[in-house]
This record gives structure tokens, C-alpha cells and sequence, in this order.
């Protein structure tokens, strides 16, 4: 079997989760008690009025032709129109996704250089005071809530010691102009390298609250993974062989831990967009998380939906991508796969 | 055994550089932090909890959409520190003596943003186009029927049935530019384009819609006077309270709405730190199901509105901000009756119960938890009724469940804990949404008393002022003896603010939740 057909195999199962996604979710948000109609009324609305607005959306349509409405506008990539803003959810959609991205890719960078080096080290130097030292702060670490750690942070960091930024997105007077929604690098595109630093600074907190988690589960698994590869036999004849401590560890020790610690980077940073939520709202950062947490609060069905699919679809790709990495390191893994003469 | 492996000196200067490297990085990220540009000193940062989904002002039901569409556009009226409605847009207005039109002239100068004259079109434009879609402001004026244009700045709004509550009404219908949202229309009547464009004429214009901030600049077009109110005014959301907390004391924000009590005793006392409290136009408070269920019964309820401890509420969940109520309508509002001040009375309630006959009673309370003096408030009404034999469910509910709920009286809650906002000066709207039994949807006690009916519906009908007075404090008589709504507290509201950049914005405002008109901020003259 092929890379190509392992490939499409995983893309037909990710239309599948993608396709069950969309109807647990279409029926879950219709089962929750609320009238969208009346939300988008207004309050104060009287039953005429609501009347006229549920026609005007569909929303006065049987629940399957309403799915079916729904499913047909998906595969045309229509998410539908928000029944609060009137806007477009593809378009809502667009304008926070950079930002909950960047924030992602900022924390998965920082979550790995808080893992990795000292998990590296740790099983290095398994027993010493620096593997105690870091074992405790990774339980420490992991078992934080973050929402705790956040206003920790932003309290100490912010407010008292001011060296970083409180919440928001960038200082006054220093954004960018909007290309991709992300300000570090609209900032980049404006030639505005202060802005990106700014734009950097305002991460920092965020992303750290992100990464701690992140950081305290990589470092378990790598460690553990480390260790029990530096013990076993395949590392005899290498030392044997007169290599030293950094060709060990790095040429032949870690390339065999990755493959675990590539699946479980690629489940964490799917499950992140969901963290995002809690970390944008405490944060005040526009993204998917805050629009998602809003559109549930005014029942704004296809907004949830749209929000919904999109992180359905980046925990699919994030672990598709996590899966062919993981594959291209592992030989034993790519055999089982894909047969045992595939390369 | 395991063997220890030692990494080579190369492997740590390495390391010690990437180390090295990364802290020059962090200093020159954290030094980029600090920059702040020269126009701070001309902008005023205002930051609230809520998403503003949009700027359409057919969405200015919603408070946070209000707090700017209130700037950016103008309505025909408004009202003055002391409640009476003056003119905006509008320089002249007469309503009819039947209360079924009225007459308006349109101020010299008035000006959209790109210059163009508002016209008697533009208005009939706004009002036909709230008519049509009939979301978000059309249920304040849904007996608006038509507008007969006369000329430029003279027209005359017709409306369906006779209303004496309409003018006050249009306090939160904007007039919209109709040559831009014609030209803009689409195929959903320029809701998706007016969401993030301005069409309007009041003193602020759009300028950008950046992360979570909303930049809004003075308008050299606007026919008022800007006197101390900044050149620019940005609205941040920000959901949780201690980030404001915080931001507002190293001076990232001007203005922190939505703070909790326990964040404001923190930073009370910072230097360049105030919290003005004001009237609020708010009443927390339960409505009852009064058709259906042992609240049906008005010796139930009014047991009910006997146990509960105001004094210990007022004084524990609240600080003491606020008052305690006397009648149903918030004490803001005009044509109120005199009342006694709510008060507990154990025995009292205990025998009214005996006399009902209702005994091993258990009801259920529906509640909010987002908001956190409603959970206490409700825990505290739990043990109150204790002390009466009551047993009382707590259960949460969110609000667009709510609102589905209204819709039948036989599902309305038993008991209902809400914060009640007027948002209008007119105490008659809060009293016909609320109490008339054809309101179905806004009648949240269920509740069907036709001489009460007859009361308000003449009231409505009625051009008279004083007239009207009479007979809604006619109508909170019967409403109060009949203990439809269990007031618990005059809502103390406030907001929090840097007293070294900004006067007190809540001088002259005549709600400080910017129900009736939105909050000024002017900066200190230097």
C-alpha cells in the first residue's frame, strides 16, 4: 500500500467524523431548550414578530429539512448566515480563525521547547537532582488549572511587576494593518518589526498558559520513552562503538521516542483549539475559542455548527498530519501499516 | 542498572547560548510592550464584557451594540438628566392629541458622516427597514404603520393603533444613511454590510474594527458641541473581571464595566482609581407563575415575599450598594405610588401559608448562574423559606430558554430571579411589556388581570401626561397587591474609571447603564 492510498484511506474516515460531527452536533443544539428565533427577535418580541423571523431564516422548517439544508450548504462550504450578526459564518469565521491559529502555533513551538530539552537532559541524567526537579514541576505543571495560572500570570506578570502585557491583542497605537489576522505577522508584512515584537509580547502569557499543560505531558512521554530506549540493548554496541553522550542521545535515542511523542503533540494540539475558549476569554483575544463561547451562550445554531466543524476539521488534520510524520520516523509502524515491503 | 550518559561541553554552550539569546529576545519583546503612542493622551479606552456581534443599530436591543451604535448614529429624540425627551436628530416634535402620529422637523446642519444631509427619507428608510426585518429594536415600536414625508426635514410617523409610548420609543431607532444601505442592500437589506460599516450621523464615526477593539473618531460632521470628549474612543471587550481590574490599574483602560464587587474593593483605593456608583435602572427581583401551580395562589406568593431577608441580601451579597424597593417598577422611573419598603415578616408569612393551606410546599426557582449575585441571591431565598416549611429546587436556566419558555404561561417558571432593566424613561413600557396579558413572550408572570389590562391600555392611549401618571400608578396598585413581581433590590450600579484622565462620567446621566442615553466620558481639563 501506498503513502497515496494510506493517505486518501484517512481522508475518507476524516469525511466520515467530519459528516458524524456535523449531525451530533445539528441534533444536540436543536435538543438544547431556546427558540433561535426568538433570540434573534429580541427579547421584547412579539409572536408575530418571531413568527416572521423564523421564516425569514428557516428556522420554522422540520428539523431533517433543515439538516438536509444545512449539510447541502456544507458541501458547497457554506456555513450558513448567523442568526445575531446577519453576517456570513464563513466570513465571522475567517476574520478569528488567523488569531486562535497563531496562538496555537505560538504555544505548540513553546510547549515543545519547554519539553523537550529537559526530558532530553532528564533521562540523561535519570536519578539526579535536575530529573527529580523537572519530574516535580511537570506534575506541578499538568496538574495547574489554567484559568488559575492565567490570572496568576496576569496578576504578577501584569499587574504587579509589569513585564508583560495584561490581555488584548497588541499595545495602543501599534497595530498593523490587517492581511492575514495574525498581528505578528501582519506586522512582519507592514515591515513593522516593532509591532511584531509587540504583537510577540502580547502571546506570551497566553501561549505559556497553553504550553504548561502542553509542555508537562511531552516531557512524560518523552522522558519515559528516552529512558527505556537509552536501557535497551540497541544502545550497547553504539556506546561499544566509542559514540558519544549527544550522538547517543540525539542520533539514536530520540529519533526512536518520537513517534509516541509525535501522536500525542498531534492529540494536544487538536485538543487546544478547544482550550482556546477559556484562554481567549480570560485573555480578551478575538479567535475561534471567544466566538464559539458567545455563539453558544445566544443559541446562534449555524454559528456553533460553523465553529464546530472547524475545530472538527483541525483536530482531523492535526492528527493526519501527526499520523504521516509518525510513519516517515517509524519503520515498524509504517510495515504494520502499509505492509511489510513498503518503505 | 542504567548508565548516566554526560553530554559533551559543546552540547552546553550550546545550550547556554540558545539561553542567552532567548533572554535578549524577551527583553526586546517586553520593551516593545511598553510603546504607546502620542494620541493616548487624546483617546479613552472604554472596556465591557460581551461580544458586539454587530453594528447594525436594528441589534441596538443588546446592550454592548447600543453602547456604540449610540454614538455612531443618532436617534430622532433622547432624554435629558431629568428623564423628559428632547430632541436629537429631531428639532420639533408634536404628538397628536389621539397619540396615533406624530409630527417632526429635522435640526439645520443635521449631517451624515460622508456629508450628506439627513433627510425625511432617510428616516422613513430606517423605520420601514425595522418594520420589514422585525428583529433586534422592532419590537419597541411595533405599532409603527408608515412615514408621510412632507419635505426634506418635515414628516409625519403614522402609526397603527393610537400609542403615546412611541415617542420615548424611538430613544433607540437610529436613522441610517439610505443612499449608503441601498446602495450596500444585498439580498438581506444591508444587515451583513452594516454590521461592520457606518451609515450613521452621530458624534463618533467608524474608523476600525481591530482584534477585540472597536475604534471609534470624533465627526467633524456632527451639529453638536465635542467640548471635553475625547478625539477617540476605543471599546475592548473583555469578559472576565480581573483582567480589568488590572488593566485599569496600570492605565491600559480608561473605563472597566462589568468589574465585580470583590475586584473594585481591590483597587478602590490606587491612586488615579474611582468607582462612581449611580442609578441604575434596574430591579433585581422573581417573578412569580401566577396562572398555573401553587404560585397561582397570591397567599403563596405573597409568603414568599415575606420570608426572604433584604436587609441581610442588601448588606452580604451586595456591599450595601443599592437600595431596598418599594414597588415594582425601578426607583429611577417616575410615576411611581408610594409603597412600603420591603420587609421580612416571618409570622405573617407562615399564617399566609396556614390560610392557603399549602403545607410541605416545594417550588422550583430558575436562576442565571452566570451571574454570580443571582446564585447567592437564590441559595439565600433557599434557606429563607426553610424558616416557612417551603422546600425550594434550584435550577439553572439560560436565558434564550427562558425567553422559549414565556411563550406558554402554563411552562413560565414557578419562580423566576431576574435583573430587570427599564430601557426606557416611560414607566409605562416597563409596565405593558410586563404585566398586560395580551404581552405574551415579555408578560413573565403569566400574568392576566383585565382590569389592570383596561388600565394600561388606556394609558397607552392616552396623549396625556398626567393623565397617564395616574393610571399607571394605578395599575402598580393592583399589580403590588397581587404580588405579581417580588422586587428584592434596587439595583446600586457603577463603573469604574481613571479619575486622573477622566471626569466622573456618571455627572448628569440619568441611568448610569446607559439605558436612556449613553455614558459621556470627558477628559480632565488640563
Amino acid at each position: 500500500m501506498s503513502y497515496l492510498r494510506l493517505v486518501g484511506q484517512r481522508l475518507v474516515m476524516m469525511v466520515l467524523t467530519l459528516w458524524g460531527l456535523a449531525t451530533l452536533v445539528f441534533v444536540m443544539i436543536k435538543l438544547i431548550p431556546g427558540d433561535e428565533a426568538q433570540v434573534a427577535a429580541g427579547p421584547g418580541a412579539s409572536q408575530e414578530q418571531v413568527a416572521a423571523v423564523a421564516k425569514r431564516l428557516g428556522l420554522d422548517l422540520p428539523w431533517p429539512e433543515q439538516y438536509l439544508a444545512f449539510l447541502g450548504r456544507l458541501v458547497r462550504g457554506d456555513l450558513g448566515t448567523s442568526v445575531v450578526s446577519a453576517k456570513p459564518v464563513l466570513s465571522e469565521l475567517a476574520a478569528v480563525l488567523p488569531s486562535t491559529i497563531e496562538l496555537m502555533i505560538f504555544a505548540s513551538i513553546l510547549g515543545v521547547i519547554l519539553a523537550v530539552p529537559p526530558a532530553l537532559v532528564a533521562a540523561t541524567y535519570r536519578g539526579k537532582a535536575f530529573d527529580g526537579a523537572s519530574r516535580l514541576v511537570a506534575v506541578v505543571g499538568g496538574a495547574m488549572p489554567a484559568f488559575w495560572l492565567a490570572l496568576m500570570l496576569q496578576y504578577f506578570l501584569g499587574s504587579v511587576w509589569r513585564i508583560t502585557p495584561i490581555s488584548g491583542q497588541h499595545s495602543f497605537g501599534v497595530a498593523s494593518p490587517t492581511v492575514t489576522g495574525m498581528p505578528t505577522i501582519d506586522a512582519l508584512l507592514a515591515g513593522d518589526f516593532a509591532g511584531f515584537l509587540d504583537a510577540l509580547a502580547y502571546l506570551i502569557l497566553p501561549a505559556f498558559v497553553f504550553a504548561v499543560p502542553f509542555a508537562s505531558q511531552v516531557y512524560r512521554l518523552l522522558r519515559a520513552t528516552l529512558i527505556g530506549v537509552l536501557a535497551s540493548d540497541m544502545v550497547l554496541p553504539v556506546r561499544a562503538k566509542g559514540a558519544s553522550t549527544r550522538t547517543i542521545v540525539l542520533r539514536h535515542a530520540l529519533p526512536n521516542s518520537l513517534p509516541p511523542t509525535v501522536s500525542l503533540i498531534g492529540t494536544l494540539v487538536g485538543g487546544m483549539v478547544g482550550g482556546a475558549i477559556l484562554v481567549e476569554t480570560v485573555f480578551a483575544r478575538r479567535g475561534v475559542g471567544s466566538f464559539l463561547a458567545n455563539s453558544v451562550a445566544l443559541k446562534d445554531t449555524y454559528a456553533v455548527l460553523g465553529a464546530v466543524m472547524f475545530v472538527g476539521v483541525a483536530v482531523c488534520v492535526v492528527n493526519l498530519v501527526a499520523d504521516v510524520i509518525t510513519l516517515m520516523l517509524d519503520p515498524r509502524i509504517r510495515g504494520r501499516q502499509m505492509g511489510a515491503g513498503a518503505r | 542498572m542504567q548508565a548516566t550518559l554526560r553530554p559533551t561541553m559543546r552540547l552546553r554552550n550550546k545550550l547556554q547560548m540558545t539561553a542567552m539569546l532567548g533572554a535578549v529576545a524577551l527583553g526586546a519583546l517586553f520593551a516593545a510592550g511598553a510603546a504607546s503612542a502620542a494620541d493616548r493622551a487624546n483617546t479613552v479606552i472604554v472596556s465591557g464584557a460581551g461580544s458586539v456581534n454587530t453594528l447594525d443599530p436594528i441589534a441596538s436591543n443588546y446592550f454592548q451594540t447600543n453602547d456604540l451604535t449610540s454614538r455612531i448614529y443618532s436617534p430622532l429624540i433622547t432624554f435629558d438628566a431629568e428623564l423628559n425627551v428632547i430632541g436629537a436628530l429631531a428639532s420639533e416634535f408634536t404628538v397628536a392629541p389621539d397619540a396615533s402620529s406624530i409630527a417632526f422637523t429635522i435640526r439645520d446642519g443635521a449631517k451624515f458622516h460622508d456629508g450628506t444631509p439627513v433627510t425625511s427619507k432617510d428616516v422613513a428608510y430606517s423605520l420601514d427597514r425595522v418594520k420589514r426585518l422585525a428583529t433586534g429594536v422592532a419590537s419597541y415600536i411595533d405599532r409603527y404603520d408608515s412615514t408621510e414625508i412632507a419635505d426634506d426635514t418635515h414628516f409625519t410617523i403614522k402609526l397603527t393603533k393610537p400609542n403615546a409610548l412611541f415617542l420615548g420609543s424611538l430613544g433607540r431607532i437610529y436613522v441610517i444613511n439610505s443612499a449608503l444601505a441601498t446602495a450596500n442592500a444585498g439580498a438581506d437589506d444591508a444587515q451583513a454590510w452594516l454590521a461592520a460599516n457606518d451609515a450613521g450621523s452621530g458624534p463618533y464615526k467608524l474608523t476600525s474594527v481591530q482584534g477585540n477593539d472597536i475604534t471609534i473618531d470624533w465627526a467633524d460632521t456632527y451639529w453638536g458641541d465635542k467640548g471635553d470628549r475625547p478625539a477617540s474612543l476605543i471599546f475592548r471587550r473583555s469578559d472576565e473581571s480581573a483582567p480589568k481590574r488590572d488593566e485599569l490599574k496600570v492605565g491600559n483602560i480608561d473605563v472597566g464595566r462589568n468589574i465585580l464587587q470583590r475586584d473594585l474593593d481591590v483597587i478602590a483605593n490606587e491612586p488615579g482609581v474611582a468607582v462612581a456608583y449611580g442609578p441604575a435602572a434596574q430591579v433585581n427581583g422573581i417573578y412569580f407563575n401566577t396562572s398555573t401551580g401553587p404560585t397561582a395562589d397570591v397567599k403563596v406568593r405573597e409568603a414568599i415575599r415575606l420570608a426572604y431577608d433584604y436587609e441581610g441580601g442588601l448588606a452580604g451579597i451586595h456591599r450595601g450598594k443599592g437600595s431596598l424597593p418599594a414597588g415594582p417598577l425601578p426607583d429611577t422611573l417616575s410615576c411611581r405610588p408610594e409603597f412600603p419598603t420591603v420587609a421580612r415578616d416571618i409570622e405573617k408569612a407562615k399564617a399566609l401559608l396556614a390560610e392557603a393551606g399549602a403545607t410541605n410546599l416545594t417550588l422550583t426557582l430558575r436562576f442565571q448562574p452566570a451571574f454570580e449575585d443571582q446564585v447567592q441571591e437564590a441559595t439565600l431565598l433557599q434557606s429563607n423559606l426553610k424558616d416557612i416549611g417551603v422546600t425550594l429546587n434550584l435550577e439553572p436556566i439560560a436565558f434564550p430558554n427562558y425567553l422559549q419558555m414565556l411563550q406558554d404561561p402554563a411552562q413560565i417558571p414557578q419562580l423566576m430571579l431576574l435583573s430587570e432593566n427599564s430601557l426606557f424613561p416611560d414607566p409605562g413600557v416597563f409596565l405593558t411589556k410586563t404585566f398586560i396579558s395580551t404581552a405574551v413572550g415579555t408578560n413573565r408572570a403569566g400574568y392576566k388581570n383585565p382590569e389592570v389590562d383596561d388600565i394600561l391600555n388606556k394609558a397607552v392611549g392616552s396623549a396625556d401626561a398626567t393623565e397617564r401618571c395616574d393610571l399607571y400608578k394605578e395599575a402598580q396598585q393592583i399589580i403590588e397587591k397581587d404580588s405579581v413581581f417580588m422586587p428584592m433590590y434596587w439595583a446600586g450600579s457603577y463603573v469604574a474609571y481613571r479619575s486622573d484622565r477622566l471626569s466622573n462620567p456618571t455627572e448628569g446621566a440619568a441611568s448610569i447603564n446607559g439605558n436612556f442615553a449613553p455614558l459621556d466620558y470627558n477628559l480632565l481639563k488640563k
